[in-house]
């Protein structure tokens, strides 16, 4: 009898700690910035706005227990409320857990893995949460040979989405390999810096220029606010929340920022790229074609070019044996279509010659394009 | 007497059967020779329009593959007169006007046929270089033949091994 007695007071204590011990799962969980080198300084941010402060009081103690890659200290690490009921831990990865960046991409687990808890656990604890390093999105794209990219996360994801439509409320990294384009050779070997020249809607409002004069402070209006990050080997980053640093309102109308990016001095430029709101209607990518397909030294050269960049107009070059011929494209909505007419019969009359050089840059001397076009013999 | 009356009587109604046999007298008509493609083309013709067709593209299905060169390189000043003899056989033709030169500007003619052909293959002007008719220089398709209204329509292909790539549209009007 005395043995039942225990077992059932045992069963008693042990449910009592059981129901105790609350789980929670936040909203939402991100990195800012959205896209980071093991190196830098990343602040994981934690959203509990749906969390029952009877469970998870506001601005009460969370902390961190992680297992990998590792767990640096043995121990449980504090986070900070950021008020607001979200909590956020800085760190940077590589400092932080005595690792290397090559170590933590190559953990067999490809995450941290780690959860969130109260002191004594049994108060409040979450499942287990993953934030993964399966993808180096700087490695990525410094092999993919583009010239620019852009990543986010918002929606509940915790990774960062490549070319993913942002809202101005999104944390956005903007990649940048100068080694693509020759003219920013001094940015690609850390000579000269990368800024951003950029508006919101077409740079309709809110612009945020470049101004290389203004290099005290770090406000608006200086050369440091628009300063790209250099992460070695000419990739370059920049990260921004877009109201915040288009210095708008959250309910602002934000259909798109338009941007441009400059060396230092104004020595080399891009053309203009633009990174679009996610409800906003995306025009269909840039086509350039030739026309007819195939042509011959007697024929008309039509070079046309569809879904130009705002503020963007073209010009042709084509070199046939010791000629070159050059003019510009037009179009009466020099957006949608811009037009050359090419009058090979009178330009390139009795030459032998088997093909035609064309080049097509816009007025920044940007290259669009570089190729040859075979001629066709007539019969 | 009686028999002179008779006699009278038939004369009168015989020359009113000739009088009136004259006058219903049926017309076979004369001999007209067919109109032939060298009267309907022969002339000073302008341009109304010209298209450039890429053929590659259009055997392919792919856009564009008509492309309008009327408002480009002064095309609308585009003008060919095509001579003929006295008895209408195709002689000299000439180009006017400053658009390109997508044939030769001038030179000599003839038709590869004298009439409009029943299996619709349109007629061919052949341009030669030469007034011996010996060094061709090019064709065009009468892919328009001038009806009642004064207009024509050429067509000068180019092909590449026998396979056309390139083709232009000439839309003509007739100088009155």
């Amino acid at each position: 009898m005395k043995k039942t007695i225990f077992c059932i007071t045992g069963f008693i204590m042990l449910s009592a700690l059981t129901l105790r011990a609350a789980d929670i799962t936040p909203d939402k969980y991100w990195t800012v910035p959205a896209v980071y080198a093991m190196d830098e300084q990343v602040t994981w941010y934690f959203d509990f706005g749906s969390t029952s402060p009877s469970v998870l009081p506001d601005n009460s103690p969370l902390y961190m227990w992680i297992w990998s890659p590792n767990n640096p200290t043995n121990d449980i690490i504090p986070l900070d409320s950021e008020g607001n009921r979200i909590w956020k831990i800085t760190l940077i990865p590589t400092d932080f857990f005595g690792l290397t960046q090559e170590e933590i991409y190559a953990h067999s687990d490809h995450a941290f893995n780690f959860l969130l808890r109260s002191a004594n656990f049994d108060d409040y604890h979450t499942g287990t949460l993953v934030i993964k390093t399966n993808t180096n999105y700087i490695s990525d794209f410094a092999a993919s040979g583009e010239i620019w990219t852009y990543y986010s996360t918002e929606d509940n994801n915790t990774q960062a989405i490549p070319g993913k439509n942002v809202y101005s409320t999104s944390n956005v990294s903007i990649l940048f390999n100068a080694n693509i384009i020759p003219e920013f050779e001094d940015a690609a070997s850390g000579l000269k810096g990368v800024h951003i020249h950029a508006g919101y809607n077409n740079f309709a409002d809110h612009n945020i220029e470049y101004h290389a004069w203004e290099t005290t402070g770090c406000d608006p209006q200086s050369a440091c606010y628009t300063e790209f990050k250099h992460l070695g080997n000419g990739i370059y980053k920049k990260d921004l929340v877009p109201y915040q640093y288009f210095q708008a309102l959250e309910e602002d109308e934000f259909t798109n920022f338009e941007f441009l990016l400059v060396q230092d001095d104004w020595s080399a430029n891009t053309p203009n790229y633009i990174i679009y709101a996610a409800d906003a209607v995306v025009p269909p990518p840039p086509s350039l074609y030739f026309f007819p397909v195939k042509i011959s030294l007697k024929d008309i050269l039509v070079i046309s070019r569809e879904n130009n960049n705002r503020g963007q107009f073209l010009s042709y070059t084509i070199t046939g044996g010791s000629k070159t011929v050059s003019g510009n494209m037009t179009g009466s909505a020099p957006m949608a279509l811009q037009r050359a007419f090419v009058n090979l019969v009178e330009e390139f009359k009795g030459m032998d010659i088997s093909s035609l050089r064309v080049t097509i840059k816009d007025q920044n001397d940007f290259e669009i394009y570089s190729g040859d076009i075979p001629l066709v013999i007539e019969d | 007497m009686k028999q002179i009356k008779y006699f009278n009587g038939s004369f009168l109604l015989f020359v009113a059967i000739f009088i009136f046999t004259g006058c219903a007298d049926t017309d076979d008509g004369s001999y007209v020779s067919p109109i032939t493609v060298s009267e309907k083309t022969n002339g000073d013709w302008h341009l109304l329009n010209l298209t450039q067709i890429d053929e590659t593209a259009k055997k392919a299905g792919l856009n564009p593959s008509e492309m309008s060169l009327t408002d480009q390189f002064e095309f609308t000043t585009f003008g060919i007169t095509l001579n003929v003899d006295d008895d209408g056989n195709p002689t000299s033709y000439a180009v006017s006007g400053n658009a390109p030169d997508i044939f030769n500007e001038q030179g000599y003619w003839s038709l590869d046929t004298d009439f409009p052909q029943t299996n619709g293959t349109p007629p061919t002007i052949l341009l030669y270089g030469d007034a011996a008719k010996t060094q061709k220089t090019g064709k065009l398709s009468i892919t328009g033949i001038p009806g009642a209204t004064p207009e024509m329509e050429l067509k000068l292909t180019r092909t590449s091994n026998n396979v056309p790539f390139v083709s232009y549209q000439f839309k003509l009007t007739k100088n009155q």
